[in-house]
């Protein structure tokens, strides 16, 4: 196909150029190409593992952690002091702006952290100012100081020993920026807002141009440390629209698409082209019951409005199937995870038993807020509040459904407007901190990443205790919080998403890790027959 | 000297009236609607405000990614331009011999034939004809591909921002297959952008002919043995393009809302794509910007036509 009878491009240039180009049909516009500020999978998408590195890597498969820009690194006895050795001749790469002079150093990954820890650093207002991610997971708590001890050498300094520090160094928001670009845009005429919007790293990529919700073009770093990338030019094409993403993967156009639709997977599962990858995702969605609002802040009411809720209808209706009900906040692939028994069930007789030992009032008007987007961990909050507003009419509650925009929605969630939202997470690491600190803990609930708004002391005890325990004792510490939670229950899980990613059978060596986000650089084309 | 004068006054009132206009728009919507924090400045003082950073050539900015939203204007209009000039031309091209071709024999089966081709078009909506032709060549028969503006695999450099012109300048071993790969992607969008404008200027063209046919100047040049096709070309067409032509201003302000249409069903990435995108992202600053910087281009381009016509035709003159 592409070629009609208008002209004869079967010319050797296209050809060998589309052997060499990976399309990927991407859901929606980078926010921004500095993943220490990106607060969507789309934005880590088109930026960490495409155009950066990070100190350390998850082994995508078996989530252990592995060297990357570091080679090696020692744990001081007490767990307070982390010295690593740092990858040599690994260069930046260049673009109009900047040629680098160095090869990378100590002096860039102190830039990096300094940039997000320091609010006075000269780079961190630049760009949005918010780092999301790694306050949201404490990292300003942990890090006390960040160590030259030469320039290929440093020495990170903890404020008590944490099990998962590794972990957090390898994910996307601690990727290493170039201090020497910093320094370079800080002189003269220079805009340091381009340091983010024309990125430089060390990653297999280089950000050749974005064309605003148009496409993102990358060409391969010839001087990548790792293998070179087979693939010389890789290009999100923007597609918003799930249809038009298929559309384009089933004409040739695209070579991968980002999050089919449940409904999809049939056609995509059935042609002969094409190959459907599905596997349980580190993700949970989940129905947040804000605690600071009355009345939800007594547990009867969380409970009766939980067991009015027929969760198996949402897999179906929602989710296709696609999903598995949601038994805690932790996937059931991660570690410490457990399966609580009774599981809560749709009982209305016990849920109109609970609301009248609540004293509920009939004329509360229950607020529902829906995020207007498809996320991986829901693909339709809409109509899952619809779902849940009808079974909520059967025990005699009235509701209502609320969205605002996006970026609005989020903003005045952090800021507890709401009384009950559907929101969700994706994991970053298989980390059971990822998941509890931000999304239940106290420090969340100051920052607003808990959308329950639920410090409970003794959850808070438990996840902190485990967090600097890095015995075997910490998995029971995980598991009693997870019984806590079931206890309190400050949120309603729904689901645990599977994650799908659908694309032409030419393309190998495509993998999807758990925690979602796509590794771009070992992808191969097969040569056509 | 007083036409022109009329002209600009009407023009800047006209622009003063959009700003008024869309300011209210958005000050109703951004107050009824629930959204970001108030400012706590009077609807007047905002308007004030909204005013003079416009004066300063400040359309606002985006919400995401934080560019002007001039820059992004300029950047966005070549794609759109592209598509409807190309869109007038195919409209002319093949118009108007189709109204020469109806009119040799009136109400014949040529002549019949193209009248209702020319009605059913003129009668069915844009974004119909969009979607029939997708679902037809594009996603069915895929002999085109489903939108976009030139096969991702080319990195063509911008220079005039037009595609055709671009790839035609572009120094890449492949500038060649590029620049067919944009005429090859232009078919299916143009083809939709063009059916109305087309069926007009057939239709009326057609009709024009036909009443200046009946004069009886016509009559006694056909009497003298003048050949039906002299006649045709050289008095009937001067007179019946003239009031076309004259409506060609209208014409455009309705292409600019079929482009909106066209360039959403084909992915083209132009400004009515990046208008709807706007509104999807209910950023309301940018659209309001954007609005008003559409709106002005329309206008702008209405008051040059009336002035060329007033120019070119001695009897608007005097």
């Amino acid at each position: 196909m592409g070629c009609f009878y208008l002209v004869a491009c079967q010319g050797e240039n296209s050809s060998s150029l589309r052997q060499q180009s990976l399309i990927y049909c991407s859901e929606g516009s980078p926010a921004t190409f500095n993943p220490q500020q990106a607060t969507t999978s789309i934005s880590f998408d088109a930026s960490a593992k495409v155009i950066f590195d990070t100190l350390v890597e998850f082994n995508p498969k078996t989530h252990e952690i592995l060297p990357a820009l570091a080679t090696d690194w020692s744990i001081s006895k007490d767990k307070h002091r982390y010295v690593f050795n740092l990858r040599k001749n690994v260069s930046f790469s260049q673009n109009k702006l900047f040629t680098p002079t160095r090869y990378f150093n100590a002096e860039d990954v102190i830039f990096s952290i300094l940039r997000q820890l320091n609010p006075s650093h000269p780079y961190h207002q630049v760009g949005t100012g918010h780092y999301q991610f790694f306050y949201a997971n404490g990292m300003h708590n942990i890090i006390v100081d960040v160590k030259k001890i030469n320039s290929n050498t440093i020495e990170f300094i903890l404020s008590e020993p944490y099990a998962g520090f590794l972990g957090l160094l390898a994910m996307d928001f601690s990727s290493i920026q170039s201090a020497e670009y910093a320094q370079v845009l800080s002189t003269g005429t220079n805009d340091k807002e381009n340091f983010d919007r024309l990125p430089i790293g060390t990653g297999p990529f280089i950000l050749e141009h974005y064309e605003t919700d148009t496409f993102i073009r990358y060409y391969a770093n010839e001087n990548y440390w790792r293998k070179v990338p087979e693939i010389k030019t890789l290009v999100f094409a923007i597609s918003t629209r799930p249809s038009l993403r298929l559309a384009r993967l089933l004409t040739e156009e695209c070579d991968v698409m980002a999050q089919p639709l449940p409904s999809q997977s049939q056609i995509i599962a059935e042609h002969p082209e094409l190959t459907l990858d599905r596997q349980p995702g580190l993700n949970v969605a989940y129905w947040a019951f804000n605690t600071l609002k009355p009345p939800f802040n007594k547990l009867k009411v969380r409970q009766a409005l939980s067991y009015a809720i027929s969760r198996e209808d949402i897999i179906h209706t929602v989710y296709n199937d696609a999903a598995v009900i949601a038994r805690g906040p932790l996937p059931p692939n991660m570690q410490g995870s457990i399966k609580p028994t009774p599981i809560i069930t749709q009982q209305f007789e016990k849920s109109r038993q609970l609301l009248e030992e609540a004293d509920w009032n009939p004329d509360h008007v229950v607020e529902v807020w829906a995020m207007p987007v498809q996320r991986p961990y829901n693909p339709d909050a809409k109509k899952m509040a619809e779902l849940i507003q009808r079974n909520l009419s059967q025990v005699g509650i009235k509701s209502r459904t609320i969205t605002f925009k996006w970026e609005v929605f989020l903003d005045k969630v952090r800021k507890g407007q709401h009384e009950t939202v559907l929101l969700g997470w994706r994991a970053d690491s298989t980390e059971p901190d990822d998941f509890l600190t931000p999304l239940l803990s106290c420090d969340g609930q100051r920052n607003g990443t808990n959308r329950a708004f639920w410090c409970d002391t003794q959850f808070d005890k438990l996840i902190i205790q485990a967090r600097s325990d890095t015995t075997e004792n910490r998995i029971k510490l995980y598991q009693q919080a997870q019984k806590r939670f079931k206890q309190q229950l400050p949120w309603l899980p729904i689901a645990h998403a599977e994650q799908f990613i659908a694309y032409r059978k030419s393309i190998q060596n495509l993998t999807l890790s758990s925690t979602g986000g796509l590794n771009f650089y070992q992808i191969t084309k097969a040569r056509p027959e | 000297m007083g036409f022109m004068l009329k002209q600009i006054v009407r023009l800047i009132l006209m622009l003063w009236g959009i700003t008024v206009l869309a300011f209210v728009f958005f000050e109703v919507a951004q107050t009824t609607l629930p959204s970001e924090d108030q400012t706590g400045f009077t609807h007047f003082e905002n308007y004030q405000i909204f005013m003079s950073s416009m004066l300063e050539g400040d359309f606002g900015t985006l919400h995401q990614g934080g560019e002007p939203v001039l820059t992004e204007f300029f950047h966005k209009l070549p794609a759109s331009t592209e598509l409807i000039f190309t869109a007038i031309i195919i409209a002319w091209l093949v118009g108007l011999p189709l109204a020469l071709l109806a009119v040799k024999k009136p109400m014949g089966i040529t002549d019949r034939t193209i009248q209702l081709i020319g009605t059913t078009i003129y009668s069915l909506p844009v974004f119909w004809w969009g979607i029939i032709l997708l679902i037809m060549f594009a996603t069915g028969l895929e002999w085109f591909p489903v939108g976009g503006r030139l096969d991702y695999i080319y990195a063509i450099e911008t220079v005039t921002g037009s595609a055709l012109i671009d790839t035609l300048l572009s120094s890449k071993v492949y500038a060649q297959e590029a620049f067919w790969d944009a005429v090859y992607r232009m078919v299916l969008p143009v083809t939709t952008l063009a059916m109305l404008p087309t069926a007009y200027v057939t239709l009326q063209i057609r009709a024009g002919m036909e009443e200046i046919l009946q004069h009886d100047y016509m009559k006694s040049a056909k009497a003298r043995g003048m050949s039906i096709r002299r006649i045709l070309w050289l008095h009937g067409l001067p007179n019946a393009v003239q009031p076309v032509l004259n409506s060609m201003s209208m014409q455009f302000s309705m292409l600019v809302t079929s482009t909106i249409i066209v360039e959403f069903i084909f992915s083209w990435p132009g400004i009515g794509h990046w208008f709807l995108i706007l509104i999807q992202r209910q950023d309301y600053d940018a659209l309001r910007g954007a609005l008003i910087l559409i709106a002005s281009m329309i206008l702008l381009l209405n008051t040059t036509t009336d002035v060329l016509r007033y120019w070119s035709n001695p009897r608007l003159r005097r």
